[in-house]
Parts: C-alpha cells; sequence; structure tokens
C-alpha cells in the first residue's frame, strides 16, 4: 500500500469512521458513504479503499465491487454539487427526460460528466421515493420536485450563485 | 439414506433427499444445460440456463438450485421450458461478441456447444457488445471481458479456493463486469497466475498468453537447438484434448509428437524432480542438523511462491530455496547439456511444457538467469502443447510410444509423483529416510500424504526421531498452514508441502479446461500407477543424477548447486 498518498490525518479519520461502525465488514456500505462524505468531491480514492480493505479484512476488489454497485458511491471525483436525476418508472411516466435534457443544456454537460467548473456533476439516479412529486431530481441530500424546464434551470442558477439554501 | 422420489419427464426417479434437480435429472438421463454451475463450486443460479418446469407448483425453476421434494412432477422439455432457455441463451448471445472463429477457446466452449444444442441459428435481438480493452499485460493470463458471460465460476476460483481475492463482480445489471478493480490490469495486482479462473471459465474471457508461436520460431530456426522437459501431470492431463477418456497415461505419445514437432531432444522435467529432491532433501537435512527455519516449505509451485511472496513475506525464510524442477532443468541444461553435447548455450532453446499457467511468470522472473543466459525460454501449457500438436495435423491418438532422451530423461517413480498433491512430500521422505537412516525403506508408499484432503498430516520415524509432515494443497488451504506458522502454531512441523492448485499439479491451471475433483482424481489415481510401475521409485537411485552430480555438481547443496539450482525470494507489491 502506498502509505504517501494518504496523509496521516485521513488515517485518523477513516480509524474513527471504523471505530463507529464497529470494525464490521457487514457495516461496509456505511463506511464507505462516511469515508466518501470526507472529501469535497464525494469519491472515495483508490489509497482510502485499500486502507479500509485491509483493516477489515476484505478484499479490494470486493470493496470495489461495493463503490461500483451503489450510485451513491463512488471511485471517481465529483462535481461540488452532484444533480441525480430519478429514471424510475414514476419519473419515466411524468417524462423526466425533459428535466435531463433542461439541465443538460444549462450545464452544457452530459450524463455522467462533471461540469469544467467542477461545480457540477450529473448522473442518474433510481427511485429515492419521490414518486408522489415526480419527475424529481436530487441534489446533495435536498429533493425538488414537481418540476418543469423552467423550474430546474432556475435551482441550477441558484446552486450557482449560491442562494440555494433559500431555495 | 433418505429417499425422495420424483417425477422427470413423467419417468419415476428415486434419489437422495436433498439433491438437486439437476443432479436428479441426470441420474433419470437428461442433461439439463448449465452455464454458472460448476461441480466443485458453491451453487450460483445466476445464468438461468438450467430452468425447468414444476408442474406440481406450476412455476419455472433454476433447477440447479431447487432441491428435490417428495412427489415434485419436473419437466426439463415442454415447449415453455426450450423457449425460456433458448430466450436466455438469446440474450447472452446478444451481449456476446461473434467471433468463435478466431477465439482460443472455440473447441472447448460451453457458450457455443450450447448453441449447438439449442440449435440457434438466427434471433432478432440487436447485437450489442461490450467494448473492454484486452488485458495482456503480464504475459501469463489474457482476459477479455468481451467474451465474459458472468457465470463468475473465476470469481469463486480467485475468492474461495484460492484466497487471492483479485476477481470480483464490480457495477450492477448491464453494466457488471469482472475485475480487479480500480481499472487494475492482471500485472498490477497481487495475482498469483495460479490459473484456476482460465480453467474454471466456460467461454473464452480468461485464457493463458499463448506462445506456441514462439515455439515455431524456434523449431523452424536452424541455428537453434531445441529441447523440450515435459512435467509429470503433463501426461495424465494431455489426451484429453485429444478425446481420450479423462487421466489417460500418454508419456510415449507425447515424446513421439514432441519428436515429429522436431524438438532436437525431447527430456523430462522428472529428471529434474529427482534433482530437486536431492537438493530439496540435503537442504532439509542441513536445516534440521544446522538450526535453520523450519518447518522448510516446499518451493516448487510457482503459484504458490507468488502467493507467499504477495500476502506472506514476512515468512519468506520457511521457502525451501530450491528452484522448481522446470528453473533447475533449464539451468542444468544450458550448462551441462550444453558442454555434454558440445553445443553453445546461446543456441540452445530451452521450451518446457507445463500443467500450469505460473509457469510462465517463473520463467520470466529476472534472476532465472543462473546459465547465463534465459534458463527456459519459454513455457507452454498443456493446452498449448496441444495446440502445437494439432497445428502440425499430427494423428495423437494412434501414434507409437517413444521414451525420452537422454541424458536428462531418466526418471523415477519419485519424479512422477511431483504431478499430485502429496507427491513431492512423499517423494522427499522416501531420499531423506534412507539418507538418514542408511536403511532401505521398505514401505515406500506414504498413503497419509496422498488424496485430495486439502490439509493431510503425517510422522515418520526418522531413526527415532519423529518428523512431522504436513502437506496443503489449494491456495485457501495454504492460507490457514500460513496462519498457523504466523501464530506459532506450527512448531512441530518440520516439511511442509504447499501447492498452489486443488490436486496439486494434476488439477492445474494450464491443464485442459472442464476438470472437476473427480477428474483430478483419475490423473491422479494415473501418477501414481506410473509410479507403481517405475522399476526405480527413489530420487536418489536415478543413473542419470548420480552421473549428473558426479560429472558436474559434485554434491548436493554444493558450491555450484547453489549458483545454479537455488534462489532467493522477495516480497511482491502491488505496482
Amino acid at each position: 500500500m502506498s502509505k504517501s498518498l494518504l496523509d496521516v490525518n485521513q488515517y485518523e479519520e477513516i480509524d474513527k469512521i471504523l471505530k463507529k461502525h464497529d470494525m464490521n465488514k457487514h457495516n461496509l456500505v456505511g463506511i464507505l458513504a462516511d469515508v466518501q462524505d470526507l472529501s469535497p468531491e464525494h469519491y472515495i480514492t483508490k489509497e482510502q479503499a485499500e486502507y479500509i480493505s485491509e483493516r477489515l479484512g476484505i478484499f479490494l476488489s470486493n470493496v470495489y465491487d461495493t463503490i461500483t454497485f451503489y450510485s451513491a458511491l463512488s471511485d471517481k471525483p465529483k462535481g461540488k454539487y452532484v444533480i441525480q436525476v430519478c429514471n424510475g418508472p414514476c419519473c419515466k411516466v411524468m417524462k423526466y427526460e425533459k428535466i435531463k435534457d433542461a439541465i443538460e443544456k444549462e450545464l452544457k454537460t452530459g450524463i455522467g460528466e462533471i461540469t469544467h467548473d467542477g461545480m457540477f456533476s450529473f448522473e442518474y439516479s433510481s427511485c429515492f421515493g419521490a414518486c408522489e412529486i415526480s419527475p424529481a431530481i436530487r441534489i446533495g441530500e435536498k429533493i425538488y420536485g414537481n418540476l418543469d424546464e423552467k423550474k430546474v434551470v432556475e435551482i441550477i442558477r441558484n446552486y450557482r450563485g449560491g442562494t440555494w439554501e433559500n431555495l | 439414506m433418505k429417499t425422495c422420489t420424483l417425477s422427470i419427464n413423467n419417468k419415476k426417479v428415486t434419489v437422495e433427499a436433498g439433491t438437486t434437480i439437476l443432479e436428479a435429472a441426470k441420474s433419470a438421463g437428461y442433461y439439463i444445460p448449465t452455464l454458472c454451475n460448476h461441480p466443485d463450486q458453491a451453487i450460483k443460479a445466476n445464468c438461468r440456463i438450467c430452468v425447468v418446469e414444476d408442474k406440481t407448483s406450476g412455476k419455472f425453476v433454476a433447477s440447479c438450485s431447487t432441491m428435490v421434494y417428495e412427489g415434485a412432477d419436473i419437466h426439463t422439455n415442454t415447449k415453455e421450458v426450450r423457449e425460456l432457455q433458448t430466450g436466455i441463451l438469446e440474450l447472452i448471445l446478444a451481449n456476446h461478441p461473434n467471433d468463435c472463429l478466431n477465439c482460443i477457446r472455440n473447441e472447448s466452449c460451453e457458450l457455443r456447444k450450447l448453441c449447438e444444442r439449442f440449435h440457434v441459428r438466427n434471433y432478432n435481438l440487436a447485437h450489442e457488445t461490450d467494448i473492454y480493452p484486452i488485458d495482456n499485460t503480464s504475459g501469463v493470463l489474457v482476459r477479455d471481458r468481451n467474451k465474459c458471460i458472468k457465470c463468475l465460476r473465476c470469481v469463486e476460483a480467485c475468492q474461495e479456493a484460492q484466497m487471492v481475492g483479485v476477481l470480483s463482480p464490480s457495477y450492477r445489471s448491464v453494466n457488471t463486469n469482472i475485475s480487479a478493480g480500480f481499472g487494475e490490469n492482471y500485472d498490477e495486482t497481487l495475482c498469483t497466475f495460479c490459473g484456476q479462473c482460465s480453467a474454471v471459465c466456460p467461454v473464452g474471457a480468461i485464457y493463458e498468453y499463448d506462445e506456441t508461436e514462439k515455439v515455431w520460431e524456434a523449431l523452424h530456426d536452424p541455428k537453434k537447438h531445441v529441447i523440450v522437459q515435459t512435467a509429470p501431470a503433463v501426461r495424465v492431463g494431455l489426451g484429453e484434448e485429444f478425446g481420450m477418456p479423462r487421466g489417460s497415461k500418454v508419456t510415449g505419445k507425447m515424446v513421439s509428437a514432441l519428436k515429429m514437432l522436431g524438438f532436437d531432444k525431447v527430456f523430462d522435467t522428472d529428471f529434474a524432480a529427482d534433482l530437486t529432491i536431492m537438493e530439496e532433501g540435503y537442504e532439509l537435512l542441513s536445516r534440521i542438523k544446522n538450526g535453520g527455519t523450519l518447518p522448510m516449505i516446499t518451493s516448487c509451485s510457482p503459484g504458490w511462491i507468488n502467493y507467499a511472496e504477495g500476502f506472506y513475506p514476512e515468512l519468506l525464510d520457511h521457502l525451501s530455496t530450491c528452484k522448481s524442477p522446470q528453473q533447475m532443468f533449464g539451468a542444468v541444461a544450458k550448462t551441462y547439456y550444453a558442454k555434454k553435447a558440445g553445443i553453445d548455450p546461446a543456441d540452445i532453446f530451452t521450451v518446457s511444457v507445463m500443467p500450469c499457467t505460473a509457469k510462465k511468470f517463473e520463467c520470466k522472473r529476472p534472476e532465472m538467469n543462473a546459465s547465463g543466459y534465459r534458463d527456459v525460454d519459454v513455457a507452454l501449457t498443456t493446452r498449448e502443447l496441444a495446440r502445437l500438436i494439432k497445428n502440425a495435423g499430427i494423428d495423437f491418438t494412434n501414434l507409437e510410444d517413444e521414451d525420452f532422451d537422454s541424458i536428462m530423461g531418466a526418471s523415477t517413480g519419485a519424479a512422477v509423483i511431483f504431478g499430485a498433491t502429496g507427491g513431492v512430500m512423499e517423494a522427499a521422505l522416501r531420499t531423506v529416510y534412507e539418507v538418514v537412516t542408511g536403511k532401505t525403506l521398505e514401505n515406500i508408499e506414504f498413503d497419509e500424504v496422498r488424496g485430495l484432503d486439502g490439509i493431510k498430516e503425517a510422522t515418520i520415524d526418522l531413526d527415532g526421531t519423529p518428523v512431522k509432515v504436513a502437506v496443503a494443497h489449494g491456495l485457501a488451504n495454504a492460507y490457514k498452514v500460513m496462519e498457523m506458522i504466523k501464530n506459532g502454531q506450527a512448531k512441530d512441523y518440520t516439511f511442509i508441502e504447499i501447492m498452489s492448485c486443488t490436486g496439486g499439479c494434476a488439477g492445474g491451471g494450464g491443464q485442459p479446461v472442464g476438470a472437476n475433483k473427480s477428474i483430478k482424481e483419475r490423473r491422479i489415481d494415473t501418477i501414481y500407477n506410473i509410479d507403481k510401475e517405475m522399476p526405480i521409485r527413489k530420487s536418489h537411485e536415478n543413473p542419470e543424477i548420480k552421473l549428473l552430480y558426479d560429472e558436474f555438481l559434485g554434491e548436493p547443496n554444493g558450491h555450484l548447486s547453489h549458483e545454479l539450482l537455488h534462489t532467493h525470494y522477495h516480497q511482491r507489491v502491488k505496482r
């Protein structure tokens, strides 16, 4: 393991998270989610994953399996704000594609990509339970529903302008 | 025994309770198609091709994972079942490259055979294949993820049987694929190159790095003196590639075929196995006498060496410093043989035929050049030798038997059992006993170290001193032994044999595909039968070995031996 890539602070932070989860490999999803939250770019580095696999006594390939299985976890850097468009059945019926196209146009960025200023990344999500207000998107922990093209562009501009917390 | 009577296609069968429908159908004379199912592995039930109709419950169930129950009315060939099975096959094909013509597994592909069986001629699904780069960075194993059908056999081989854990599924749904994670290629991981993944893959998604062309090139080069050595386990596996019964003994035919291919000399790795026993036996005795690191562990299996170097770098002192027979052979061939035959070693090209993929890695190790040249130029697997023979159009099954050439062709029963788990231990004991006690060993068969139990133990009385030994095969068992050593629980062991693959070399990753435990057992039985038939069954009685020490090496574990036949180990790190 290449220790130089992970500074001492990081080890301590990850150890704290592992301790919080009782060093239990069955809590891997929660551990990975917490480790991902350490990063402003919302991702888990290979070095972090290696450290976790070593401490929990599991294969690195299995840690990678878990990271890639859940759309909420990532092994690649993401934008400051992660915009997730639900493509579940209800949102499909309510034509989420229109919302998706509007966001793409506004961000000049496609699904699975990150804006060049690093502000936004844009991806699909499976259903997060906002069916009654579909079509819906999620940005971080906030959910926005009953969207149309105009509303969604307004939301993005608020994030860009730093006034999203007033939304 | 509790039994269960059920009907399969209206035929009554009685089987043991707890049997799967798949197995019950087999006893009723029906082969239900399978892909993810492997007799040595856990039930996975992810390919679904083994679907059958249970008319009692009115459900379609996966027969590999559904147990029989009293009075079940199972149908395997109804219109609906056939349509479902064909549909599943077509869905797999829609995501599978159509390049069977130039696929290495063309003849042995389980998917292709199913297409033939289900008469898949045309289907109207859009053909959408993945585009992943092919990983041939290691020069040992090639990974073509585009052909993967996600059966997960390789994952189980890697994680459960071998506990190396390089391979794992990643992503989900249609994006699922098998990888080492974080985009790592084989050569960047701690892969041991045991090749068990390639031996269980039903299609052409993981296979050996083919080097037959390099051998043809050498054979066609008039300046090169091309010699070949064949490992003990190859002679009991090779026949399978030509439709002969599993575990057939084909030593003589193999030698004939190699001569017909144009090799200048056909030698036997068994000769080098006897040499290994001499060196390793004397090393063990010297460690016992001089307080060296014990237990000493064998070092013949390069998959095991890779594992030890990757996962137990702190315990490398336990490994015997002896090179494997393959490398001893190479080093002796380009020194002793070159001198005796009056050939410039620069013109000698050594090929080895091994039941093993990790041997390719071993012969490419930078330190394996004790002769001043690359000791072994190319290591082929059993499968590649079969390819050479087929390529040359040799009628293998009807060949007459021929004998190995001298002066590196004589061998003993002790050497041939290297091909089975426990064999190196048994061979070593036959020699060590006689060297230590000066008496003739009466009963030379050590049954305690034979067989397919994961870890075997025996205690041998060496003139009043009891010596405890252990044998492990399969890296998951190696792990158990190494943990014992690490925790100080193995102090009463003196000598341990570890082989990377289940069954030892007979079950090696380079052997013909489609093997399972019972097939490996058949190969092993043949190996022990060959041992029985040998006139000489103890390594130190091999006349050519005696000659080698008299004329060249001097004494076992001597100065020249150390230069040519011993090596050192170092920690393997991820790149």
